[in-house]
């Protein structure tokens, strides 16, 4: 499958998806005027993605978006109630929410999306 | 104008402003403003946290504004690019920082606000947040160009909210709110 990537701007972040490594990553920031929209490709590309996955391969999920609006939130529980749907189904996906390490609301926001799903296990993790 | 500038600035000055803005916005006004408040609040500030804070409540309500305000301008030249008109500013008062916009909205539209509003002043943090999970997963209502948080999300992240209804005229009411952090 063709490799998903979209360039950052100011209000969006850079979009890494590829489906040969298994590896798909967001980092930047996320205020777009329409969330909804911005996210639509990535949606659609995941979701054929997903669908194609062949068992027993590992999949990498790490989200790295140091700031991000209340509608981009909203999009990133979908995208992980997406993941924990197909955890259920039985493929094998890990998700990394990544925050600077004195981001408190960044952590705090991966903790509450740790509690709204229920197989997909996602690590909290910080940097320097 | 000009004789009354510096009673102005006294006055803005006097409110602890060290951010104002006025006139059209639209998201590339928005980022802009974004840039440039980073540096102002980060400067001042050495915590990430609370400079993220600020950023973010800001962000919500000059989206708000972008999204809702019923103030429209249209440019043509040299390019097609849609505004809304609104006021957005930051300032420090007994050391907490506040964030303040105001915009016109439709008279129809008071009561919903101001309801919501009401309901989600008598929550503390705890309720705040369950509501803020619930309405995240349940999805925007038919009024909302977002997800419908930005109101929530503001509550959340800060100590405080204060709102004002300003009628205009018989169509028009101007709506302000303040976080304080």
């Amino acid at each position: 499958m063709e490799k998903l990537l979209i360039e950052p701007t100011r209000s969006s972040p850079r979009i890494r998806f590829d489906g040969q490594a298994h590896l798909l990553e967001v980092t930047g920031e996320s205020y777009p005027e329409d969330a909804a929209m911005f996210y639509r490709p990535v949606f659609e590309w995941l979701t054929r993605y997903l669908e194609g996955l062949a068992a027993g391969v590992e999949v990498r999920v790490k989200l790295d978006v140091n700031y991000f609006n209340s509608s981009t939130s909203k999009i990133f529980m979908d995208l992980f109630e997406l993941l924990d749907d197909h955890v259920r189904a039985g493929k094998t996906i890990v998700a990394e929410w990544i925050s600077h390490e004195e981001n408190d609301m960044g952590i705090e926001f991966g903790e509450e999306f740790q509690e709204c799903v229920t197989d997909l296990p996602i690590h909290v993790v910080t940097r320097a | 104008m000009l004789s009354q500038i510096y009673d102005f600035y006294k006055n803005l000055q006097g409110k602890g402003v060290i951010f104002c803005s006025t006139g059209p916005l639209n998201q590339e006004v928005l980022e802009n403003l974004a840039a440039t408040l980073r540096s102002k609040v980060e400067l001042k500030e050495g915590s990430a946290s609370l400079s993220m804070k600020v950023l973010s409540i800001f962000v919500e309500q000059v989206q708000n504004i972008v999204h809702y305000s019923q103030d429209k301008v249209v440019q043509e030249e040299p390019r097609h690019v849609e505004y809304t008109q609104g006021i957005c500013m930051i300032g420090q008062e007994e050391g907490h920082y506040y964030i303040l916009s105001g915009n016109l909205i439709r008279n129809e539209d008071v009561s919903r606000i101001e309801e919501k509003l009401t309901v989600l002043r008598t929550m503390d943090q705890a309720a705040l947040k369950a509501h803020y999970l619930a309405q995240r997963k349940k999805g925007p209502d038919e009024h909302s160009k977002g997800a419908g948080l930005g109101l929530i999300d503001m509550l959340r992240r800060g100590s405080g909210m204060d709102y004002h209804f300003q009628p205009v005229d018989d169509r028009h009411t101007f709506f302000s709110v303040k976080v304080l952090v």
